[in-house]
């Protein structure tokens, strides 16, 4: 197999004379000599190599096991959500100026990829009613655990507190990240799918780091964080959000909740499913914590000759400076998942984001009330204001009917039990975006009748 | 002035404050300069405790960052908040209006057992490191 | 700026800038429509939530119509340089060719539209692929078990290092609390080991840039809990005391890390599972040549011996009867994500391993070495080498003659893209003063080699005849020398007209 190697016979030997070597072999002086660890996976595992053709129909037919969303409709969400993407995206997205070009360092040579930051930080910022955004970082979950870091740092404390209404994956990954650094993770529980306010007032402390809310929460629900920012400030913690920038589109914005900083997944903002990645971490923050925040950041200057342009900048906070004294070990992110979202944004405008989170809204709701009327299923926080997820409880076990579901082509509401515990059985979590449609809802609902009525 | 002040290997000076036991501290012109142009200053919180020789500060540059130390051991008591927004000010009279931090000295003596400037010309000649 | 024109003039180049591009909010005007998408009207959702709960007024997004997005994603395209368009002998990012076969699997709605939250029935085919991703990945490490859940080579150090914290928490072994770094080592090493917990204790290098054996029997003790080290190192050069080094460290009771960032110089030739090493990470970005995306999405897979293996992130893939399932093991360190891994950029590695089977992955690295070490010795005596002899897959010059001229490696670097080509990695590694690092991988073929050394050297030559003409670089890119003083003294970091 080639290796998209170009040298033909007669190069490769005029370039082995001028190194004064014979063969390729050769080359490989360097290198001391081993032998095999026993019981290790062998290098003909790799195969012979194949040619393109055979290799794209070998990924399709692995594929064909997979029920994707053209074969299994999707009514779940649970932080990864299937929404509209514009065509243009696709075609713009795969440009090679973009695909194929390294981290900007070399300002001159990639002020298109420093403009196209520079705008996603400028649209997320907009989005999240924040004063910044930076370049991105990994996925909403590791973006969390950043900020919560620099709450960390930024405080001296060593405890935290998380809402329960915190997608319970974006929780453990906080923990993780934790691990090393004998921090006390201490949980807000909802009531009704809202925090609490007494139960909040008790949680916070002159020990507390942070506190990290979640809009609109893992159940859906839209929490109120009223007087939280005031709460936590005169404590001396800080306060973070960790927010849909789809549902953003309609609901108050971690700005207006006052909140320090603001996390999120962005694959909701028109990034494919991906089969869990690579997803977006976005990450905002007030003015003041400028300095403070992990991340790559794209800056408005002007060169030499007073034209204005872009660079990286406040690189001293960064890995590759400040080595093991730098606000965080991330390099490489997800920028070209940033620009995707960002060309999104563009295409779609104001008006059309809001328009697609509207009938996100509207038909989680025309969802929720159809299979709400089905006897036996009810919702589980029926008072408290939802944005396109809901938590429905019915006897059989939630898993039994996803699986009929999936036999049936659809991907129905996410069981919850394996997640948070027996106290979840008979409990799932369903979702609907603006790309379904009535056929399909009902599809969907007719579906649950019937399971049900086989009972 | 400058017979008043003190230096430390690392490109630190120190001097009296005026009261008793306060003492300025910076960067020297030759630290300045081999920094190049600060673009921040991240300064310590008022009644940090530091020892002789601690990490105190940072200073940054575009494409590096410098850790400043406590040329005495002692508690900051100031910082000079002009800097945070105008960090300039350390290139331009790194002795004067770009002074970094006030430490109030648990032991003054110690003042004296620093190189003085003629030292530290000396120093600077034969190649200290920050 | 005199200076800059005259020399231009003399050099028979008129200034080439392209125009720049306004900004999206610059070019918005209000109340124009784009893509129109599916939806519901806002206006009676808000009616039906509570006020309280609602944000103030529409994002201040750019309003622009399609057509207009097309142009301006299209025009700053053409204001940066990737792979497709130019060389790019960036040291130690292995900018290779990234295969275009490689973006149609993405294209395919089995995995580009499969839900990550899928019962694990819905999903064996990714499953499948991702257990021999895994698997082939192993084979090439030499190691026992693969995790493919870090998103990016700094990532999987994480992983690596909570590893590290995790065995020896098992054996009740508390004492160790420092990670030994070479002074040579990516920046990533040592703030990985800080987020994990850990203290940092550097290990100096020796006159020829490789690791001091002293200076590392020094460093080691009963406090060490691991060694993190890049080979071949970040001078391009292959340790030459390896193996004294790996018996020095397993005597004190430590862990061997590999930062494999530079892995594309021995793929298929040398196995760090072989040589001793105990933790592997590898960049898929640089060696399985996904593409780097203007800086993400990386992926950085780690591999690890069986003894470590229980401590690998969840959720783990497990293959029962021919069926593939998730598992969440007691003793692993736990997520390090949302879902199960960068499956997208995983299947392109694994299109890559696929397509170029074991032969060609290991042909990969012999031209690794032939393009390194030809256009090496085309520099010889341009600029002085950090190091001897055969150098690995890439090699460090030093521009340090100039400074005394006022001239940095950074102005060579510029020089450099008026050539037209991207630079080389300056500044790194940062035991060498001046460094010009450079990469030319294998995907680079002999004319494109010979043309920049040609290139290269003249840019020397002219550095030494007038180095003035070195500041006034480079002419012909959209802009020249941005103030990044005083971008980072009073940051802009979102465009004014949005507000």
């Amino acid at each position: 197999m080639a290796g998209f190697i170009p040298h033909t016979p007669e190069e490769t030997s005029a370039m082995l004379a001028r190194i004064g070597l014979n063969a390729l072999e050769d080359l490989l002086s360097q290198f001391p000599s081993t032998t095999p660890r026993p019981g290790v996976p062998d290098l003909g595992v790799l195969g012979e190599g194949m040619d393109e053709r055979a290799l794209l129909r070998w990924f399709a037919k692995l594929a064909e096991k997979n029920k994707d969303a053209t074969r299994a409709v999707v009514f779940r969400g649970a932080g990864a959500y299937e929404h509209f993407t514009p065509s243009a995206t696709g075609a713009l997205i795969s440009r090679g100026e973009f695909l194929t070009s390294y981290t900007p360092y070399q300002p001159e040579a990639s002020q298109g990829l420093l403009q196209a930051i520079f705008e996603f930080q400028t649209a997320i910022s907009r989005l999240y009613g924040m004063d910044l955004s930076n370049a991105s970082l990994y996925d909403g979950a590791t973006a969390l655990a950043e900020a919560v870091l620099v709450a960390i740092r930024e405080t001296g404390r060593t405890r935290i507190l998380l809402s329960e209404g915190l997608d319970p994956s974006v929780r453990e990954v906080v923990h993780t990240y934790l691990e090393g650094l004998s921090i006390k993770i201490d949980l807000l529980p909802l009531t009704e799918g809202q925090s609490g306010p007494d139960a909040f007032r008790k949680s916070v402390g002159g020990d507390l780091a942070c506190f990290v809310g979640a809009i609109p929460t893992f159940f859906g629900t839209i929490d109120d964080f009223s007087g939280m920012a005031d709460h936590l400030h005169e404590n001396g913690a800080l306060f973070i959000l960790h927010a849909n920038p789809h549902a953003l589109a309609l609901l108050r914005t971690p700005g207006e909740w006052g909140a320090d900083i603001a996390t999120g997944e962005g694959q909701p903002l028109g990034l494919p499913l991906s089969a869990g990645g690579p997803y977006l971490g976005l990450m905002t923050a007030r003015k003041k914590y400028v300095r403070r925040i992990p991340g790559r950041l794209a800056g408005l200057t002007k060169d030499a000759e007073g034209r204005p342009c872009f660079v990286l900048t406040l690189q001293a906070r960064e890995q590759h400076i400040r080595r093991e004294k730098a606000n965080s070990n991330i390099c490489s992110n997800e920028t070209l998942l940033g620009i995707a979202s960002l060309m999104n944004m563009a295409l779609l405008g104001p008006e059309g984001l809001s328009r697609a989170a509207a009938g996100s809204w509207s038909n989680a709701h025309e969802l929720e009330r159809r299979l709400t009327s089905i006897p036996g299923v009810r919702n589980v926080y029926p008072a408290t204001p939802f944005f396109h997820e809901f938590v429905l409880e019915m006897k059989p076990s939630a898993q039994s009917l996803s699986q009929f579901l999936l036999e049936r082509g659809v991907l129905g509401g996410l069981p919850l039990e394996s997640l948070l515990g027996p106290a979840w059985a008979g409990r799932s979590l369903w979702c609907a975006t603006e790309v379904r449609t009535e056929d399909e809802i009902e599809k969907a609902v007719g579906l649950v009748r019937e399971f049900l009525g086989q009972r | 002035m400058s017979s008043e002040r003190r230096y430390t290997p690392t490109h630190e000076w120190i001097a009296s404050a005026g009261q008793e036991g306060r003492m300025k501290v910076g960067i020297t012109d030759f630290a300045q300069k081999e920094i190049t142009d600060v673009v921040f200053v991240e300064l310590p919180k008022i009644g940090k405790k530091v020892e002789k020789g601690g990490e105190v500060a940072i200073i940054e540059s575009v494409k590096a960052a410098f850790s400043i130390y406590a040329p005495l051991g002692g508690e900051v008591v100031a910082v000079n908040e002009k800097i945070e927004n105008a960090p300039g000010l350390v290139n331009e009279d790194p002795y004067g209006e770009g002074w970094l931090f006030e430490i109030k000295v648990s032991d003054p003596q110690l003042f004296g057992t620093l190189p003085d400037e003629a030292a530290y010309q000396k120093l600077i000649v034969t190649g200290g490191g920050h | 700026m005199t200076q800059a024109t005259s020399s231009n003039e003399s050099r028979g180049m008129a200034m080439e800038r392209p125009p720049m591009e306004p900004t999206l909010w610059e070019k918005s005007r209000r109340g124009t429509k784009g893509v129109y998408p599916p939806g519901a009207d806002p206006h009676l959702v808000k009616a039906k939530i509570p006020e309280s709960l609602l944000r103030s007024g529409a994002p201040a997004l750019p309003e622009l119509s399609e057509l207009e997005v097309v142009r301006h994603f299209t025009r700053i395209s053409h204001l940066s340089r990737g792979v497709d368009t130019h060389f790019y002998p960036l040291g130690s990012c292995t900018m290779k060719y990234n295969p275009k076969v490689m973006d149609r699997i993405t294209e395919i709605p089995g995995f580009r539209d499969l839900h990550p939250r899928m019962d694990a029935e819905g999903m064996q085919g990714l499953l499948e692929a991702l257990a021999l991703c895994e698997e082939s990945l192993a084979a090439l490490m030499g190691m026992d078990a693969v995790t493919l859940a870090p998103a990016a080579g700094a990532h999987g150090e994480l992983a690596g290092i909570l590893i590290a914290r995790q065995y020896f928490a098992a054996k009740n072994d508390s004492g160790r609390t420092e990670i030994l770094i070479p002074d040579s080592a990516h920046g990533t090493n040592p703030a990985s080991a800080a987020m994990g917990g850990f203290s940092v204790r550097v290990v100096a290098s020796g006159s020829d840039g490789g690791v001091d054996l002293a200076s590392l029997r020094e460093a080691l003790s009963n406090r060490t809990a691991m060694v993190m080290m890049t080979v071949p190192n970040t001078l391009g050069l292959f340790e030459k005391n390896i193996k004294e080094m790996i018996a020095l460290v397993r005597s004190a009771g430590a862990l061997l890390y590999m930062d494999g960032a530079n892995f594309n110089a021995f793929m298929g030739v040398l196995r760090p599972g072989d040589l001793g090493f105990d933790i592997v990470h590898i960049n898929t970005h640089k060696t399985l040549a996904t593409p780097h995306g203007g800086g993400g999405p990386g992926s950085g897979p780690v591999g690890v011996t069986r003894e470590l293996a229980p401590f690998l992130p969840s959720p783990r893939i497990i293959k029962e009867g021919g069926r593939f399932r998730l598992d969440n093991p007691k003793e692993s360190i736990g997520p390090l994500r949302s879902f199960i891994g960068s499956s997208l950029v995983l299947l392109r590695a694994l299109g890559y391993m696929r397509m170029l089977g074991r032969e060609g992955l290991r042909a990969v690295s012999l031209y690794a070495l032939l393009n390194a070490n030809y256009l090496r010795a085309l520099l010889e005596g341009v600029l002085p080498r950090k190091g001897e002899g055969l150098c690995a897959h890439e090699f460090v010059l030093s521009a340090r003659e100039f400074s005394a001229m006022g001239l940095h490696a950074s102005d060579f670097a510029k020089e450099i893209l008026d050539a037209g080509y991207y630079a080389p990695t300056v500044s790194f590694p940062l035991i060498v003063p001046e460094a010009l690092m450079i990469e030319p991988t294998e995907t680079e073929s002999k004319e494109t080699l010979d043309r920049f050394a040609r290139d290269f050297r003249e840019i020397c030559e002219r550095a030494r005849q007038s180095p003035e003409a070195l500041k006034g670089a480079p002419r012909r890119t959209p802009v020249s020398r941005p103030d990044e003083v005083n971008a980072a003294r009073d940051p802009v970091l979102t465009d004014p007209r949005s507000l």
